[in-house]
């Protein structure tokens, strides 16, 4: 998926918090755990920061069902994985199972961006 | 930006003249009666630096362009009022009590716009000089104590009536360099700790008080300067920093002290305000409602961990599922985000200035201080009917651990039996941190006492149109009022 010299690495995907002013969930622990399984299953997944340029898909971690980080993606070409509080695309789920849950609908977009051309011009939350 | 550890090391190269219970204190930074505030402030440097909650706690300066520390911005637009009042909230949900950095950053947003709009009227050049300090606050991200309170003397008499003239911080001289200043700013939040202090005036004044119309910057450690350090509920507890100072690592409150101004030099370049006593009035009020703001989100932080504590302590006693005590916690929570709903909306319903800068409204954020000094106090007599008699009466942690009476504490004070006794110890400890003395005086009278909100509410509530309302739902014509008039 992304393009450049990232060795093993076939997506890039980008983490951004929302401010955290009263998050029901542990925002942190959550990406500490995507992280973990991310290095465990899927060692050609990357979490990456906004700031580190080139990523393929985007993980808002809201810390409640408001979702400000959502705001300055509103307009995201790349596929959104929305985040917020016990929620992942606005279906509940429960914090425990929140990373295994993003694992599962990253998957299913590589079989979907396997399947499609590349290039598809898929847009906002997937 | 500076980090939280950065920011600590930067205080040991201040020389401040502090005195706490008589003694002079030649090492701030590592007393225990200081230090934790020190850790409370260390974390809005901190915050700035985790993605987590750098979208609250950072924002671009409108001045440079750079990524700065929010709490050296100045408000640009709604959102940056609101994201202010959630960082707050943040802040306080890891700190439990004051981090003592909101104080400067209003009176920094509260100078910026009266000098632009004192400028406009008076020909002064007082805006372009506080920019070039913020510039230099912003670049070197310093904590900034806002002074406002004087000592006041004979509350019934102005400034320039008091037997003693220094009741009221004033110029005593001005020269061709700068300006001597003398009197007394009191309960000065987070003085003992940062670097600079902005004082101004603490009251609207007439022409015959224009000594005391003065707002100007100086470093702490400016010479002249003295902080005699306040006591606090308990604060012998300090000094062994363990299970009975419930939050020893941030404590309580601010640590607040009064600061004295014994002929203090300033220069012109720092100097705000000089003599202009009809902006005076207006300075207080902007300091005022921009510090009113904040109450809906730093008291909601330290709520959410009353509530959490109270609802620990109801489960460590055995008592959670009772509904008399699930019904206090809803009522703790009630109370709580009412006061965050207040802050929220006085934020949203901001408003710009002439300076460009945003406003808070001020009819909402008076109501949502004034609401703090009722509902915090209702919070903590709710937590501690909920928690028991014993955080009032619980023996120390050296009982806890003696040998020959700890037995008897630990089967004693013993809840539930998957309880430990020492967590119920710490939990009760923490409750009784706090809603102990110090903390709940700090609701009532941070930010100004209620009746300073009850002025300006009834000020702004616009009585005339009200009656207007009233009267035509009534059928009560303006004019047959007039006739029998």
């Amino acid at each position: 998926m992304a393009a450049g010299p990232h060795n093993n690495v076939i997506m890039r995907i980008a983490v951004k918090y929302c401010g955290g002013c009263n998050p029901s969930i542990d925002r942190a622990n959550l990406v500490g755990k995507l992280a973990m399984l991310f290095a465990e299953t899927h060692p050609d997944w990357k979490l990456v920061t906004l700031n580190e340029g080139a990523y393929d898909a985007v993980i808002l971690i809201n810390g409640c069902p408001v979702g400000c980080a959502q705001k300055q993606f509103l307009d995201e070409k790349r596929p959104v994985f929305l985040i917020a509080g016990e929620s992942l695309q606005r279906e509940r789920v429960s914090e425990k199972d929140l990373p295994q849950e993003v694992i599962k609908k990253i998957m299913n977009l590589e079989r979907t961006q396997g399947k499609k051309a590349k290039n598809e011009n898929r847009t906002g939350i997937y | 930006m500076k980090t939280g550890q950065e920011y600590i090391e930067s205080l040991r190269q201040l020389k401040l003249n502090i005195f706490y219970r008589g003694k002079k204190i030649d090492n701030p930074v590592d007393h225990p009666a200081i230090r934790p505030h020190i850790n409370s402030a260390a974390v809005t440097y901190d915050f700035a630096f985790k993605p987590e909650f750098e979208d609250l706690a950072t924002a671009t300066s409108h001045l440079t362009g750079e990524k700065i520390n929010r709490f050296t911005h100045i408000h640009m637009s709604t959102d940056d009022l609101v994201k202010k009042v959630k960082l707050l909230r943040a802040i306080a949900q890891q700190t439990g009590t004051c981090f003592q950095r909101c104080v400067g950053f209003d009176a920094m947003n509260a100078v910026y716009s009266v000098t632009y709009e004192m400028d406009e009227k008076l020909g002064t050049g007082y805006h372009a000089k506080f920019i070039e300090y913020l510039k230099y606050i912003q670049k070197e991200d310093l904590m900034v104590t806002g002074g406002m309170t004087d000592p006041k003397g004979d509350r019934g008499l102005p400034p320039s009536k008091q037997p003693d003239p220094d009741m009221f911080l004033h110029i005593v001289e001005k020269r061709s360099d700068g300006i001597v200043i003398r009197g007394a700013k009191a309960h000065q939040t987070g003085s003992v700790n940062s670097h600079e202090m902005l004082v101004m005036p603490t009251a609207a004044l007439g022409p015959e008080d224009s000594n005391y119309a003065v707002s100007f910057a100086v470093p702490s450690d400016t010479p002249g300067m003295t902080y005699i350090f306040g006591r606090q509920t308990n604060d012998d507890r300090k000094e062994v920093a363990g299970i009975d100072c419930g939050n020893a690592r941030y404590s309580i409150v601010g640590g607040e002290a009064l600061v004295v101004f014994d002929n203090v030099f300033v220069p012109w370049e720092r100097v705000f305000m000089c003599g202009e006593t009809e902006f005076a009035g207006m300075l207080v009020e902007r300091f005022a409602s921009y510090h009113r703001q904040n109450y809906g989100g730093c008291k909601v932080g330290v709520s959410d961990i009353l509530i959490g504590a109270t609802a620990a302590s109801a489960e460590y006693n055995g008592v959670e599922k009772a509904s008399h005590v699930k019904d206090k916690i809803i009522e703790m929570i009630h109370l709580s985000e009412t006061l965050h709903t207040g802050s929220l909306a006085c934020s949203y319903e901001g408003r710009q200035l002439p300076s460009g800068q945003y406003y808070v409204n001020t009819m909402y954020a008076n109501t949502v201080k004034h609401n703090v000094t009722r509902f915090i106090y209702e919070i903590a007599r709710l937590a501690h009917d909920v928690a028991g008699g014993f955080i009032a009466t619980l023996p120390s942690e050296e009982d806890l651990k003696s040998a020959e009476v700890g037995p008897y504490v630990e089967k004693y004070f013993r809840g539930n039996e998957n309880t430990s006794t020492e967590d119920r110890i710490r939990m009760a400890r923490l409750v009784e941190n706090m809603t102990g003395g110090t903390a709940l005086a700090e609701s009532m009278h941070g930010a100004g006492s209620p009746q300073a909100q009850r002025v300006m509410m009834f000020r702004e509530a616009n009585i005339k149109q009200k009656k207007k309302l009233a009267k035509k739902l009534a059928g009560i014509s303006e004019s047959c009022e007039e006739k029998i008039k």
